[in-house]
């Protein structure tokens, strides 16, 4: 455990403790300069320990340590799964990280915190690597501090891998814990382009308010928003929304804007191949062995100039989550195969009436591979 | 449900996971490659593998469909032979390739191998000394050498991969009634062009190899029949291949007046698939075999024989 004392005109003391084997206990006292293990005074009183079966949601499935998990009350651990899934669906949309598509290093998790991030990048689908120490192309390292200021008591998290870092404090209040600030997002040029969902934490309920979105450590903000929590607002705790929609949310945030980053220029370019792909229905996003094998061989003919264009929007109304989900599927699916996230681009949807709502028949995505026009000498 | 495995199961199928592991990472270096697990496979076998893979420091990315280019999935097999009362085979597919071993339960909670290790889908070598059992196994089984086999056959067709380049749709557009098919699909349902009247699909695959060894294969007139000799031939052409630098380019022809119903485009393309499905039955991986065709209603095509297939075998330059 680092302790260190940082002084600023309204900042008595921090406490930082980072990726060191602590338990997450919320803010401590004034005591806890020397003994940061009685610090859970602020925490609501109504905690309670943690089932195994509960427990087995905070557990990184391939990299684990029951112990860490159960050595926490339920309190507890939401928190650090409201926080780590805040974290992850912000570093999910990093163009710089490719998350998608990079394979992350990490040491075996010591703290409750490490054990709970590492599990939700692991159910965000970011491929993780385990090594002894800091290596590796993209080593993540993470971090938690506390410090009391004058506004109040207030957390700090981070996570960052190589050049970027991802941070935001966090306060509690009654029971719940919420935002203190914009997330700060340094070693990204996109930061005004990511989205930060923060529904998960109104649904703690409660009356207070805090600031959403996205900022630089040299205070170059993205859009700024005022979130209003009210009691109304609260949720049973079986009820929280689950981080898996916060993290696919993110997920398809990432790929819808990285299309209209850098929407594609065709005049160079010629048709080359088409595909068809079938998926078995409009709600399935299995592409089946018979549609990876053909995705191979296309990507077998693909090089770095080329472009491939994935059409599966051709709905009545021209909108339609469904086949968005399908063209993102199929866009996974070329990433994994080596093709640059840059150039696999996505169609906008196109408004057509063959097709009714509720027809569930099997659904068609086109692939269509582009390469560059050879111009005659 | 599936019922709590026993201590003695799950021991036995620890056993069987680090014997496969061990072999594996001699084909797939743990530093250099991610697999993808879903999070759907429960299974005790898949955990097994998954947290095994992980240990030896695979990349590992949890996905909840079938996404990746190497996803993992698990098979663990109840078997009964005359020799073998009671074994189970443990096969574990990784994107195209798979790996599997057969393995007798004996008494004392122990287990060996029964089989030699099977490899589908690649023609890499294992060092078995290296490997987890070493070379012992079941008494009077061989289980030094290593099987290779094709990769799981799909049951679905395959999706087309049709060419859409202006002058192929253009010579469509052109083509008079009677004159050979300018393309036509492959046995992977690749749209690859006649190579009697166009350059090679794959050139702009084989633009970054050099062609180092060549064997013709001939069939009999109006037939797709390889034989017993071609298949030998076949066979020992591929010892050479390299996946890891090599393709294999198959042109199969057919050139000349025939009186087969398959015509000339089904000769050419036949053969070219005969041939293909002989090097993939022997674990060449699908996606490293160029097949096209090369087809006329006349002879006279000075490169191709005329009810032959051409097979080369093509080296990355360095």
């Amino acid at each position: 455990m680092i302790i260190r004392f940082l002084l600023t005109p309204v900042i008595l003391f921090q406490l930082v403790l980072l990726a060191s084997g602590c338990a997450f206990n919320g803010p401590p006292t004034d005591d806890a300069v020397t003994n940061t293990n009685d610090s859970s005074s602020n925490l609501q009183d109504n905690s309670s320990s943690v089932t195994s079966e509960e427990a087995q949601r905070y557990v990184p499935t391939h990299y684990g340590n029951t112990d860490l998990i159960t050595a926490l009350d339920v309190t507890e651990l939401r928190h650090l799964n409201l926080v780590s899934t805040n974290l992850v669906s912000v570093l999910l949309q990093i163009p710089e990280l490719e998350p998608i598509n990079t394979t992350f290093q990490i040491t075996q998790p010591t703290s409750a915190f490490g054990s709970v991030l590492v599990r939700v990048m692991e159910d965000a689908g970011i491929a993780l690597q385990l090594v002894s120490s800091d290596q590796g192309s993209h080593y993540v390292s993470y971090g938690q501090s506390f410090s009391i200021t004058d506004t109040g008591s207030i957390n700090v998290f981070s996570v960052s891998v190589n050049e970027v870092e991802i941070s935001r404090n966090f306060t509690f209040k009654s029971d719940g814990i919420f935002p203190a600030s914009l997330v700060t997002i340094n070693g990204s040029g996109f930061t005004d382009q990511i989205q930060v969902d923060d529904a998960i934490f109104v649904a703690q309920g409660g009356d207070y308010s805090f600031v959403s979105g996205t900022r630089t450590r040299d205070a170059s903000q993205s859009t700024i928003e005022e979130v209003t929590v009210n009691e109304n607002d609260r949720l049973p705790l079986d009820k929280l929304p689950p981080r898996e929609s916060v993290i696919e949310e993110a997920r398809r945030r990432f790929f819808l804007s990285d299309t209209l980053r850098s929407p594609p220029d065709l005049t160079n370019f010629e048709r080359y191949r088409r595909a068809v792909l079938i998926f078995e229905d409009k709600s399935s996003l299995m592409l089946g062995d018979a549609n990876k094998q053909s995705l191979r061989l296309l990507v077998r003919e693909f090089e770095d100039t080329h472009l491939i264009l994935v059409k599966a929007c051709n709905d009545v109304d021209g909108v339609n989550n469904f086949a968005e989900d399908r063209a993102i599927r199929v866009e996974e699916e070329f990433v994994a195969h080596d093709v640059p996230i840059s150039s696999v681009f996505l169609a906008p949807c196109v408004q057509s009436n063959y097709r009714h709502p509720a027809d569930n028949s099997p659904v068609p995505v086109e692939v269509v591979h582009y390469r560059p026009i050879k111009h005659q000498s | 449900m599936e019922a709590p495995p026993s201590a003695q199961k799950i021991n036995a199928e620890e056993i069987m996971v680090r014997d496969l592991i061990s072999a594996l990472q001699q084909i797939l270096s743990p530093v250099d490659t991610t697999v993808q697990v879903s999070s759907s496979d429960s299974s005790s076998a898949s955990k097994l593998v998954a947290k095994a893979l992980a240990r030896q420091g695979y990349g590992i990315q949890v996905v909840r469909h079938d996404q990746g280019s190497m996803l993992v999935s698990t098979t663990l097999d109840s078997l009964a032979t005359a020799t073998v009362p009671e074994a189970q085979r443990l096969r574990i597919d990784i994107g195209p390739m798979s790996i599997s071993r057969t393995y007798e339960l004996i008494a004392d909670e122990t287990i060996q191998p029964a089989s030699p290790f099977r490899l589908f889908g690649t023609r890499a070598s294992i060092d078995i000394a290296s490997t987890l059992f070493g070379t012992k196994g079941l008494a009077g089984t061989n289980v030094s050498d290593t099987e290779y086999a094709a990769a799981i056959s799909l049951d679905e067709p395959l999706p087309a991969l049709s060419l859409i380049t202006p002058d192929v749709v253009q010579g469509i557009v052109n083509r008079t009634t009677g004159s050979p098919a300018l393309t036509s699909f492959n046995s992977s349902q690749v749209e690859v062009n006649n190579l009697f009247y166009s350059e090679s699909t794959f050139s702009s695959i084989l633009d970054e190899y050099d062609p180092v060894d060549e064997l013709i294969v001939v069939f009999p007139d109006d037939s797709i029949v390889m034989g017993t000799e071609n298949r030998l031939l076949i066979r020992n052409f591929a010892e050479s291949f390299d996946e890891n630098n090599d393709v294999l380019s198959v042109v199969g022809c057919s050139n000349g007046p025939t009186s087969s119903e398959l015509g000339n485009v089904g000769l050419a393309l036949g053969r070219a698939n005969r041939v293909t499905t002989e090097l993939v039955q022997i674990g060449v991986p699908r996606d490293k075999v160029l097949d096209e065709g090369c087809w006329a209603p006349n002879g006279g095509v000075q490169d191709f024989p005329g009810r032959g297939v051409v097979l080369e075998r093509w080296e990355r330059t360095l």
